[in-house]
């Protein structure tokens, strides 16, 4: 095994919490400038169309004698290998090191490091089912700043660390190897507003970012319309569906021309062609498909947010499950309308916050199971459920065991694009670190006085997966919550030229 | 069925004690060699996975076809299925929708918590 070869190493991105980073850093740090200092850490994967994706389960800390304290360099006791390994072999996950370089020194891999690796790669995946070793070198620039590099292997594929997605509860951070000490971009002239309000740092941020859209429709198309607007450049938009006559009233981006193509385009397309009419030079990648299939699944490891915007069952319980297994934090918006005696009584709108360690939509009571099921039926057994219902009925019997119709709600324009709008100003606080929410869950009616405002922060059951499976990502597919069903179309990739 | 699914479905498995097959085309579970209080000779019992699992619910059972027990439990006999090379009878059983169970929640249901929903179906005459 030689990392030099690995010329055409895969790109690797990792992610970790906030909590992992700050102790990671106060943990290697002790001893600089002058001496090393390192650890072993637990983490899970996935392997995804681009790469890899790496996720910072825990960090096992040295204790008194795993380290050789009067080495300038780092030195792994047997003992404190050993313990590692047999963690790895017990919880499924993957070992790695991490290490820092001391002052001076760039985050590259030494000779001894490259044996050290070398070693590592070839004696931890003796231990487990997983064959993945990853090594990463962390320094300061001379600004201060911390950088990094990694590399891993796994059998004869190589892996090199390009992104690093801290997910904190305040802020969201995306640093690239070796690039950290670079000057920050300044705001284009479009944002300027923008960066005399938030500051140019927070402008710069808004260009570095990668946003998911899943749902481009009412809520989905306006929130990236204001992400667009205020810098965001580089967008995964997600739906699968064809823009319909009815979408004309929220759907921005859409027009009466879109008809005259049939069939009609897709609504990534047509929001796509708004975004680079906005700025030419803003990236889209466009997928015709649903948050639970796999190849969506894949493109949303290198996002720094994803906007839920389908109000769906399926979808809550999937952005739940990939904050906590895969560390993608969400925010998740939906809303509703009452009506009594002819008049609209309620507007209303629900925002959710989804991140590592939060509750998932389980613990907050935000999934209806029977309509969950239903948005993953097949039609042959909607209709199957739906005759037997009839024949339940006529024996005498209940027919909700078999059928019970969930009615499609009506949303409009105005109240759509009113809760997007919300929920692309949070994601620009919780972007660039500026400002939070004020609750983990907001709701609101905009025709109740003081606008019907109730936020909470409801805890985590405390026997739930979500709080026991942080950062798990693949290797624990054993607890998962939701899948694709098989029936559904593939996932279509609409092309730059294509609608 | 999806890796995913397999792993899940796999891992509820290996949480309970009695024997049981995982079959494919369709999707299924078969909880195998059941004690009923209402025959002498335990039964086996199907149990399909659903598109979407686990966010889907378990929902129905289906026993050999020919059974004893048809028409004799709960729940309304249906239409025949073929798994696991044999052929199988729905049968209307629904716990988690007004049926006694909880609401489905799959962070805390699944195969290994529907057993004891079918050890009590099989076990109760109409």
């Amino acid at each position: 095994m030689d990392f030099h070869r690995a010329v055409d190493a895969q790109p690797a991105v990792v992610r970790m919490t906030a909590k992992v980073r700050d102790r990671l850093e106060a943990l290697l740090f002790s001893r600089y400038p002058h001496r090393e200092w390192a650890c072993f850490f637990l983490f899970g994967t996935r392997l995804t169309r681009d790469g890899l994706l790496l996720t910072i389960v825990e960090l096992l800390e040295p204790s008194d004698g795993d380290l050789n304290p009067e080495s300038d360099i780092v030195s792994f006791s047997e003992p404190y290998t050993l313990r590692a390994a047999l963690r790895k072999q017990d919880s499924g996950l993957c070992v790695g090191t991490i290490h820092y370089h001391p002052e001076g020194c760039w985050p590259k891999p030494s000779r001894l490091d490259d044996d050290m690796d070398g070693y590592y790669a070839e004696y931890f995946p003796l231990f487990g089912s997983s064959v993945i070793y990853f090594g990463m070198i962390l320094s300061r620039d001379e600004h201060g700043q911390v950088t990094f590099s990694g590399r891993g292997q796994s059998g004869s594929d190589y892996f090199r660390v390009t992104t690093l997605l801290t997910i904190g509860d305040r802020k969201l951070r995306r640093d690239s190897a070796f690039s950290i000490g670079e000057p920050l971009d300044t705001a284009d002239s479009f944002n300027a507003r923008l960066g005399e309000l938030y500051g140019v740092e927070a402008a710069a941020r808004l260009k570095t970012c990668r946003v998911a859209i899943v749902g481009v429709s009412g809520t989905g198309s306006p929130a990236a319309h204001v992400l667009a607007r205020a810098g965001v450049k580089d967008f995964v938009l997600v739906d699968p569906q064809r823009l319909a006559p009815s979408n004309l009233e929220r759907v921005h981006g859409s027009s009466m021309g879109d008809f005259d193509a049939d069939p009609p385009p897709h609504k990534v397309a047509v929001f796509r062609d708004l975004l680079l009419s906005i700025d030419p030079d803003i990236k889209v990648e466009c997928l015709a498909g649903n948050i639970l299939q796999g190849e969506v699944r894949d493109e949303l490891a290198n996002v720094d947010l994803i906007l839920c915007c389908t109000d769906t069952n399926h979808s809550r319980t999937a952005v739940g499950e990939l904050a906590y297994r895969y560390l993608i934090p969400t925010i998740d918006v939906g809303v509703a309308f009452e009506a009594e005696a002819g008049l609209v009584t309620g507007e209303i709108g629900r925002i959710t916050f989804y991140s590592p360690g939060a509750p998932c939509a389980y613990c907050l009571g935000a999934v209806n199971s029977w309509k969950a099921s239903v948005e993953l039926m097949t039609e042959e057994e909607k209709a199957l459920r739906k005759v037997q219902a009839a024949d339940a009925v006529a024996r005498g019997e209940a027919p909700n065991g078999y059928w019970e119709d969930v009615p499609e709600l009506p949303t409009v324009g105005h109240f759509t694009t009113l809760a997007g709008s919300l929920i692309a100003s949070y994601a620009i606080g919780w972007l660039t670190g500026k400002f939070t929410a004020p609750h983990r869950s907001i709701e609101f009616n905009i025709l109740e006085p003081g606008f019907g405002y109730v936020g909470f922060d409801p805890p985590a059951r405390h026997d739930c997966i979500c709080q026991t499976l942080i950062g798990y990502a693949d290797q624990g597919a054993f607890a998962s919550v939701v899948s694709a069903p098989e029936h559904w179309p593939p996932v279509r990739r609409i092309a730059a030229s294509d609608r | 069925m999806t890796d995913d699914v397999r792993a899940r479905v796999e891992s509820e498995l290996a949480r309970i004690r009695i024997p049981t097959l995982l079959v494919f085309n369709p999707d299924a579970v078969i909880y195998c060699s059941l004690p009923s209080t209402i025959t002498a000779s335990p039964t086996d019992v199907m149990v399909l996975v659903p598109a979407g699992y686990p966010q889907t619910m378990l929902d129905l059972a289906f026993l050999p076809e020919g059974s004893p027990l048809l028409g004799v439990l709960k729940g309304q006999p249906q239409q025949n299925v073929s798994a696991g090379g044999r052929t199988w009878t729905q049968v209307s059983y629904h716990p988690h929708t007004n049926g006694g169970a909880p609401p489905w929640d799959p962070t805390r249901h699944g195969f290994h918590t529907y057993i004891d929903e079918v050890l009590s179906w099989i076990s109760i005459g109409r």
